[in-house]
């Protein structure tokens, strides 16, 4: 009986060391779940007499732009591979930058769909209207949208580069920049080197800017131009990383090996 | 004839393994080639790297003159493929792949296409069905008529017949033959049924170890193999005829009252001579002429050795 157990478990080591989505399971979402109501709870104590309601809730609204502008992309690509259907989209005329285009188009539509649900329960349920926020929703809007894509992308490279075993990081890689992003609470109640690491991510700009929208009613043009100049850069970069990766895993093989 | 597909000392290696090794050919319009050889010989490798899926580590492919590298969505509407290794998204019934499929080869009129393709594999009754249900003959089926959605002018089949039974794989040998004689597209054909590619193929490249070993017409092929196989119904005098083979060194083989000897076309009739003059009694005699499958084994068995 004990061999079996040991077999049972054995079998599920294996697993858990050779795929990261098990290990993620175990590791990944405790850590990013402490970071998260850890620094909430400090911001909470800290503050008193902010709009609660509002800032979380718009808080959850933008960051459902950014998660899910991510997730669609790489979920899409993720179909294709499952399906094995990647060689023959990639036997047609179509260019990988089509593809992609493709894949963000086909997210955005889905978003759209969940954005409105969302927003209606939203009112319906808490009585808050996001659209109080006015025209700066998009700017707002605009920006996370980049950064969910430049997340995607860079994703999708690396599936491409090094196949399901890396496809986690579909669900859990957008998470990491969450703690760092400041969704929930201002970015000055990380430690000193997690406000190095919000600095360099655009989100983080974006999430200060829609607190400090709806805690004084005015919107920073600044916060906005350093988040979509960082997005900008954050794009081309992985818009390199994602040929790189394509051409790698052409000439190596992986693309017809994998998939 | 204008050729549609030059291969120049086309290389991959995959670090230190070599899979496909300075290969040259070319096919011309209408021609249809068989690609022959082992499993691991290079056959599928070298249609990924047709596909531009895979990119060689030397050499160079143009189809219709241009670079295949250079003007790939160009030449990527003038061609396709069919390979028992790649799937169909499960999900979508037959109808939206082969939908979206014509979509991204930019044809014009999608749906009569689409119906066209349908009734030639006679696969209308399936195209509400799920891909994912399919039985792996129907899947088959569905994806010869995805390879011939977009007019191609040259195909690249890697095993298309693999899990058909052998009515139908005849019927969609037929259908290729026709279509080939329609529009005159090229195709370059793998498979391990030496019959159909006997039946099929203009020429053959046989490969292996990822070098072309030979290339020739079937027949051609067929006819280096120089040994012929004559099998007899012995009634009286096993033991002399086995004596009369090791004597001449023809290779024999005997099961129960039959006896297989491998001989050369010409030594036939000093068989026949010799058997007399021992009196051996035989009531039935098959001879049969070597075929590509011959040629094959007797490749294949070489490099082994």
């Amino acid at each position: 009986m004990l061999n079996r157990l040991y077999a049972i478990i054995l079998r599920q080591l294996y697993v858990f060391v050779a795929s990261l989505g098990r290990s993620s399971d175990t590791l990944f979402w405790p850590v990013v779940n402490l970071f998260l109501w850890g620094y909430l709870s400090i911001y909470f104590s800290q503050k008193g007499g902010i709009n609660l309601l509002a800032s979380l809730l718009t808080g959850y609204l933008l960051w459902m732009f950014l998660q899910r502008s991510q997730e669609d992309l790489s979920v899409g690509l993720l179909e294709d591979l499952w399906s094995r259907n990647f060689i023959n989209i990639f036997a047609t005329p179509i260019t990988i930058w089509e593809y992609l285009l493709g894949l963000i188009t086909t997210g955005c539509l889905k978003l759209l769909g969940s954005f409105f649900l969302v927003v209606i329960l939203t009112y319906l349920l808490f009585a808050f209207n996001i659209f109080s926020l006015g025209i700066y929703l998009v700017p707002f809007i605009f920006n996370l949208l980049l950064t969910g894509w430049w997340t995607g992308i860079m994703i999708n490279g690396l599936i491409i580069r090094f196949g399901f075993e890396v496809e986690a990081l579909s669900w859990t890689m957008i998470f990491l920049l969450m703690p760092f992003s400041g969704v929930f609470y201002p970015v000055d109640v990380l430690p000193t080197w997690m406000q190095t690491i919000s600095y360099i991510l655009p989100s983080s700009y974006v999430f200060s800017g829609m607190r400090k929208l709806i805690q004084d009613g005015i919107f920073d043009w600044n916060l906005f131009v350093v988040s979509l100049i960082l997005n900008i850069f954050f794009m081309l970069l992985s818009l390199l990383f994602y040929k790189k990766m394509f051409d790698i895993a052409k000439e190596k093989g992986y693309l017809v090996k994998n998939y | 004839m204008e050729t549609v597909l030059e291969v120049k000392n086309l290389t991959k290696k995959f670090g230190g393994f070599t899979a496909v090794d300075d290969i040259s050919f070319n096919i011309k319009e209408g021609e249809i080639v068989g690609l022959l050889g082992p499993n691991g010989a290079g056959k599928t490798t070298t249609i990924y790297m047709l596909l531009d899926i895979l990119t060689p580590t030397n050499g160079g492919i143009s189809y219709f003159g241009k670079d295949l590298v250079k003007n790939r969505s160009e030449i990527m509407h003038k061609i396709n493929f069919s390979s028992t290794y790649v799937e169909l998204p499960w999900r979508l019934t037959v109808n939206q792949n082969l939908e979206v499929l014509a979509r991204l080869y930019g044809i014009k009129d999608i749906k009569g296409r689409v119906a066209k393709i349908l009734d030639i594999f006679d696969i209308v009754d399936l195209k509400n069905k799920k891909t994912g249900t399919l039985s792996a003959g129907q899947k088959t089926k569905v994806f010869l008529a995805k390879a011939f959605l977009n007019f191609p002018k040259i195909l690249l089949l890697d095993e298309p017949t693999a899990s058909l039974d052998p009515e139908i794989a005849a019927k969609v040998r037929s259908i290729l033959l026709e279509e080939r004689k329609k529009f005159k597209t090229a195709m370059l054909f793998t498979s391990h049924n030496m019959t159909e590619v006997e039946e099929v193929c203009d020429r053959v490249i046989f490969i292996n170890h990822g070098k072309i070993i030979a290339e020739d017409t079937p027949l051609g092929l067929a006819s280096k193999t120089k040994l012929t196989s004559v099998r007899l119904t012995i009634v009286d005098g096993m033991k002399r005829t086995v004596a009369v083979c090791q004597k001449n060194k023809w290779q024999s083989k005997a099961e129960d009252r039959i006896l297989n000897i491998s001989l050369a076309e010409k030594s036939i009739a000093s068989l026949f001579q010799l058997l007399a003059k021992e009196e051996v009694e035989y009531s039935e005699v098959t001879i049969q002429k070597p075929n590509l499958e011959d040629f094959f084994l007797s490749e294949v068995g070489k490099y082994a050795k």
